[in-house]
């Protein structure tokens, strides 16, 4: 929640700048407390690596950088806020996939998933197929299997929806079960319920390799060297097999009437920010590392993200 | 067993530093359980950046001591004021409220502290001996087996459903119906929405708890006291000299005397908690189904200590259940579990099966802080039920707007999403209509809870069997037992409440809607 | 009110009629005729909770108990509705004002008036009273780290 106070200053600075130009206000962003929106509520993924970003975002941005919590919708009450407040650049809008996959799945969208201006992604997680090393031992083996019969890949929206897009490319077809949570989804593939999940990176390190191997990374951006190492090393992944993968981003976006210079002010700090070793440090440790995107470079990935998501939606309604 | 870890673990676990962050985790806990609106896991997702900063054993205490703290609390204020802390206490206001109303409330308050705390420590000892095993059996609950434990629960509903049979059904049928709105579970469209985008995630629990129990509660109180009958005048005198010095006390006799119902909430606990996705509000609604089910005698739901027994030693025998799925394959089978994990992560230990040999002093530090935190719980928990009860002794003019406003925030701050309040409002206005026509709550949340989680186990299970019913539904041993289980149950409670029903049809209730 | 319009007989009727509409209302909707990919509709599930309900209201018209008055009804008038609504008007209007001007701002108007509404005397206890429990409130969720809805009076604190 903004204060009256700040509310009032917003007013004044707004209608300041309409009449005196917008120059001086530009260059000297940020003047006044940042508000880092969230989608969700307190204690998601998202919401705790954004509290870890603000707790070091004051000394960077200079000003006060507050973390709001605008939850409801499928994500989507928290970027309508984001675009009912003034595009002024003190409004960030930080998400993860959710509330793409929201507004791609809805047949009549309040707002379409290309009303934001990316300033940057902070980090990404791919969607894996795991599976048994015995059943699967490979890409082909799991793509013979899945003609002889029908096979099980369990997981949550958004790892199917990476999984999906692969499989479509690639002509196999699967069953899709979708889970509410990736713990049920594990358990299940543990107990033998299905024959394969698909989790994100974090979630894998936990089962490959007693349980299980990567049969194929569904995201055409290679995985942090660490990461493949953890899981045994030389994954498959969309590219190689020449499909365009999903990576899943947790961006930041502006208001896209924002003016051309504090867009490009805000992006700048968001990418100090991100790249400062406290925050990379703290990311590393709750499991998501920075992989930093810039902004033309991400926001050239969205358009392209949306698209991708949008027919891959198909296949799991 | 690790002899030098053990010893390991005891050296970091009794430092004055631990025991400093354990004793604030559980009075956090409680404090924070106790308001409404607030659970353990938003609490736990409030102090985590300050875990952050702490070593790995302050950590966890800080993070279980507030767990603990935070499911005992919620019974604190749904025994005083009708208002369930958090989801799970629900079913402890039935018989606790009417309890306070009779003025035996400190009597009440014990008794959830106790069983609380005996749930709480059995539940641990039983995850500290067989956690590894129990994790296995979990493993052969898949969305069949799981399909038909919702069908037991639901087959609990003639138990809960009070006098009037119809009446209770059409409730459960309520909470089915608002279970549905929101994103399909299978293709996540949005279903049942009325055309608004904000409902698309559905109604959120705490909402409902908040509206069907603590504001509808407020509003018929707020009432009564705009009419000034003479019958609240006498409850509020009773409320007044509730905790004063000649009040009855809870005698080790009446503890011991619950052994059944607190043995039903230990088993259902375990066994819910360490199921993925069912979580404490479950176990309690279960435990006390089942208790009422087989205790028809103990007027269980009328104001009897032993329905407070049942749900609150299941609720907290969740507590130490919900981490074995965490230790034992690294998933975190809810969120506060979760949280827990993302706790261990911070201190730079991923949770796995490969835990036990890489951090055995870890995990035994994990044990000792489970079962010490219940200690703490019973001392601090006993501290704040008293400062509660004083709250308590407040006349209803100033009780009744001041909860208000705590619903209010309680309803905004689970998610700070505005349209939860109205959504709550409107609740409560329905609440306040059930009780007037003498409909039950109980079946509404049951099926709330219940109802989705068999729509979206039932359509997995004929999603793997590719759309064969007879797999789906008797595709193991286990389900088969389970369904003969159920059948048997709704024969057991069909016969029983008709038979019962008919004989009590002429008795008078005072008041319905405990179920 | 007479007999009949306490009972629950009534009562069935209402609730008859409003379940009738609701399963109208999901069965015209296109939405609800909508098939996923596992052969459900959209309106499958919710359906099944409307039709319960129409069942379970329609069984009260005629079951054992149909002419026996609920303990709530017995007393009840219809300006107890009336009330209570106004009174969630109320508290709805309250939490619209808080978050548009601020916990501490909203909140003491809030509990003054219903204090002073539900009887509370004397009016000077009230005041007193209902500046006081927003302030500790609002201090309680700051100390747990709760962020409300800030007002220009947050910064005094």
């Amino acid at each position: 929640m903004k204060t009256m106070t700040i509310k009032a200053v917003t007013a004044a600075t707004a209608l300041f700048g309409a009449v005196a130009g917008a120059q001086a206000q530009d260059t000297n962003y940020p003047q006044q407390p940042v508000t880092w929106v969230i989608p969700f509520g307190a204690g998601g993924g998202t919401d705790q690596l954004a509290r870890l970003l603000a707790a070091e975002a004051d000394r960077i941005f200079g000003e006060r950088v507050t973390v709001e919590n605008h939850a409801g919708a499928g994500g989507v009450a928290g970027w309508e806020y984001v675009l009912d407040q003034p595009a002024d650049g003190y409004t960030i809008f930080n998400a993860s996939p959710t509330p793409i996959i929201t507004l791609v799945s809805e047949e009549n969208p309040p707002i379409e998933p290309t009303d934001i201006s990316i300033v940057g992604y902070l980090s990404s997680y791919s969607a894996l197929l795991i599976g048994g090393e015995e059943a699967f031992p490979d890409w082909e083996s799991f793509k013979q299997a899945a003609e002889d019969r029908a096979i099980t890949v369990g997981g949550t929206n958004s790892t199917l929806l990476g999984i999906a897009n692969l499989m479509d490319q690639a002509g196999v077809e699967v069953v899709f079960v979708p889970y509410t949570s990736t713990g049920e989804a594990v358990t299940d593939y543990l107990g033998g319920h299905i024959d394969t999940v698909a989790t994100t990176e974090s979630t894998a390190v936990t089962i490959v390799p007693e349980n299980g191997r990567v049969i194929v990374n569904s995201s055409s951006r290679p995985l942090l060297p660490e990461i493949e190492e953890q899981l045994g090393g030389d994954v498959v992944d969309a590219k190689d097999l020449g499909f365009d993968g999903i990576s899943f981003p947790r961006w930041v976006g502006v208001h896209p009437d924002t003016p051309e210079e504090v867009k490009a002010r805000v992006a700048e700090l968001v990418g100090e920010v991100a790249q400062d070793p406290a925050v990379k440090e703290a990311f590393a440790t709750a499991g998501s590392p920075i992989d930093y995107v810039g902004r033309e470079e991400a926001a050239q990935d969205y358009e392209g993200l949306v698209e991708r998501m949008r027919s891959a939606v198909g296949l799991l309604q | 067993m690790n002899t030098d870890a053990l010893y390991e673990a005891l050296s970091l676990v009794f430092t004055f530093k631990t025991i400093m962050w354990l004793v604030i985790g559980v009075a956090l806990g409680v404090g924070l359980g106790a308001i409404p609106g607030l659970t353990a896991s938003t609490g736990i997702a409030l102090v985590l950046p300050l875990s952050f900063m702490l070593d790995i054993t302050g950590s966890l205490g800080l993070l279980i001591g507030l767990y603990k703290g935070a499911v005992f609390g919620g019974s604190i204020s749904a025994i005083s004021f009708a208002t369930p802390g958090s989801p799970d206490s629900a079913a402890t206001v039935f018989d606790g409220y009417r309890m306070t109303k009779e003025g035996k409330g400190r009597k009440a308050i014990l008794m959830a502290l106790y069983s609380s705390v005996t749930g709480d420590a059995a539940s641990d000892i039983v995850v500290i001996l067989v956690a590894p095993t129990i994790a296995l059996l979990a493993l052969q609950f898949g969305p069949t087996e799981r399909l038909w434990l919702m069908v037991l629960a639901i087959a609990l509903l003639g138990a809960l459903s009070g006098r009037h049979l119809a009446k209770g059904l059409f409730s459960a049928a309520i909470g089915l119906f608002l279970g549905t709105i929101g994103a399909d579970p299978v293709s996540s469209v949005a279903r049942n929405t009325f055309g608004q985008d904000w409902l698309r995630d559905g109604i959120h629990l705490v909402p409902l708890v908040i509206g069907v129990f603590a504001m509808s509660q407020m509003l018929e109180q707020g009432l009564e006291l705009l009419r000034r009958t003479r019958a609240v005048r006498e409850a509020t005198m009773k409320l007044g000299d509730l905790f004063g010095r000649n009040t009855e006390g809870l005698t080790f006799r009446e503890y011991l005397s619950a052994w059944r119902e607190m043995g039903i909430g230990i088993g259902v606990g375990t066994f819910v908690g360490i199921l993925p996705g069912l979580g404490a509000t479950v176990a309690a609604f279960l435990s006390f189904g089942i208790a009422k089910q087989l205790f028809p005698k103990k007027r269980i739901g009328e104001g009897s200590i032993y329905g407070i027994a049942a749900a609150e030693a299941g609720n907290n025998a969740t507590v130490g259940p919900t981490l074995v799925p965490l230790l034992a394959f690294g998933i975190p089978g809810s969120a506060t579990a979760a949280l827990i994990g993302a706790a261990l992560m911070l201190q730079g230990i991923t949770p796995s099966p490969r835990m036990f040999q890489m951090y055995p002093e870890v995990i035994y530090a994990l044990f000792i802080i489970l079962i010490l935190g219940n200690f703490f719980n019973l001392a601090i928990g006993r501290m704040f039920a008293f400062f509660y009860a004083r709250l308590g002794q407040l006349p209803g003019e100033i009780l009744v707007p001041t909860i208000m406003v705590m619903s209010v925030i309680g309803a905004y701050a689970a998610r700070s999403d505005p349209y939860d309040v109205l959504m709550m409002l409107g609740l409560a206005f329905m609440g306040f209509g059930m009780r007037k026509v003498g409909m039950p709550e109980a079946p509404l949340i049951i099926t709330f809870l219940i109802a989705p989680l068999l729509e979206q186990n039932l359509r997995r299970a004929l999603l793997i069997t590719r759309g064969e019913w007879s797999d789906a539904l008797f595709g193991s041993p286990v389900a088969i037992g389970l369904a003969g289980a159920a059948a048997l149950l709704l024969v057991v409670t069909m016969r029983a409440n008709i038979g019962g029903r008919l004989s009590r049809v002429g008795r008078q209730q005072d008041e319905p809607t405990g179920g | 009110m007479t007999d009949f319009r306490r009972s629950n007989r009534f009562v069935g009727l209402v609730l008859l009629i409003g379940a009738c509409l609701l399963f109208a209302y999901i069965w015209l909707s296109p939405w609800a005729h909508r098939e996923m990919r596992d052969g459900f509709t959209l309106g499958f599930f919710p359906l099944i909770g409307a039709g319960a309900m129409v069942l379970c209201a329609a069984v009260m018209l005629f079951d054992p108990l149909r002419r026996e008055v609920p303990d709530g009804l017995a007393g009840a008038e219809w300006s107890d509705a009336v009330l209570a609504l106004a009174m969630l008007a109320g508290i709805a209007a309250y939490a619209v004002a808080m978050q548009a001007v601020g916990f501490l701002e909203a909140t003491p108007i809030f509990t003054i008036l219903y204090m002073l509404w539900m009887g509370f005397r004397p009016v000077r206890s009230a005041v007193l009273l209902g500046v006081l429990i927003p302030i500790g409130t609002f201090a309680l969720f700051t100390i747990l780290g709760v962020s409300l809805p800030l007002g220009p009076l947050s910064s005094l604190l």
